[in-house]
């Protein structure tokens, strides 16, 4: 079995939300904004709660912003 | 660059210099005065007392988050690391002096020899744990690039 890697789109999201910064998103999910671009670049996996806190600031489900790739 | 990395810097920077320069003294020292005279080298291991001031030269960050979960799990691996490194330092330590008391056909260890073991485990769990915290946070080269990069 093939290693599986956690991808995401906060990039795009936070775009699409109005041009937001790392740093307005930091704030709004109670991170630093070093742990935004840590798991924009995929070298931190979030944890289920903030996962879910990501996901409601861009009302999106948790699935829609998170994927495994092989 | 955020506080704990600052202090991580100057805790590495500080112990290192420190270790180095006992070293070298006591190695000068030793040829030039010899043992027990040289152990006065490690005097210059006091100079890592400056990574205590870390705490109080660098200010807290003006971020709404000072500390998150990232920065918990950076610590907990960090600190585990500097656990282990000072168990298998003292445990390598203990043996080597073994080795040397027995092959020299010493009975017995002087008292004083007690006190640097445990400064040797604490030094590498100090410094085990600040390199860790450097090398977890320096995978993420990120953290210097403009917002929306």
């Amino acid at each position: 079995m093939g290693e599986e890697k956690l991808i995401n789109c906060i990039r795009r999201c936070r775009f699409d939300s109005g041009e937001m910064t790392q740093q307005q998103l930091a704030d709004k999910a109670g991170v630093t904004r070093q742990t935004i671009i840590a798991i924009e670049q995929g070298r931190y996996s979030p944890s289920l709660p903030l996962a879910i806190k990501l996901s409601r600031i861009f009302n999106k489900s948790v699935e829609d912003i998170f994927q495994l790739k092989n | 660059m955020n506080r704990i990395q600052k202090i991580s810097w100057l805790t590495v920077i500080s112990l290192g210099v420190a270790f180095i320069l006992s070293a070298i003294a006591v190695t000068v020292l030793y040829f030039q005065l010899g043992f027990p005279r040289a152990w006065g080298g490690l005097a210059f291991l006091g100079l890592g007392g400056i990574a205590g001031l870390g705490f109080i030269v660098f200010k807290e960050d003006d971020s709404k988050v000072k500390f998150d979960e990232r920065d918990r799990q950076i610590n907990l691996i960090a600190a585990r690391a500097g656990f282990g490194l000072a168990y298998m330092a003292f445990g390598a330590l203990c043996m080597g002096l073994w080795f040397y008391f027995r092959k020299h056909g010493i009975d017995s260890i002087h008292i004083d020899v007690l006190p640097l073991l445990f400064a040797f485990a604490g030094f590498t769990a100090f410094f085990a744990h600040a390199l860790t915290i450097l090398i977890l946070y320096g995978r993420n080269k990120a953290d210097g690039e403009p917002d929306n990069g």
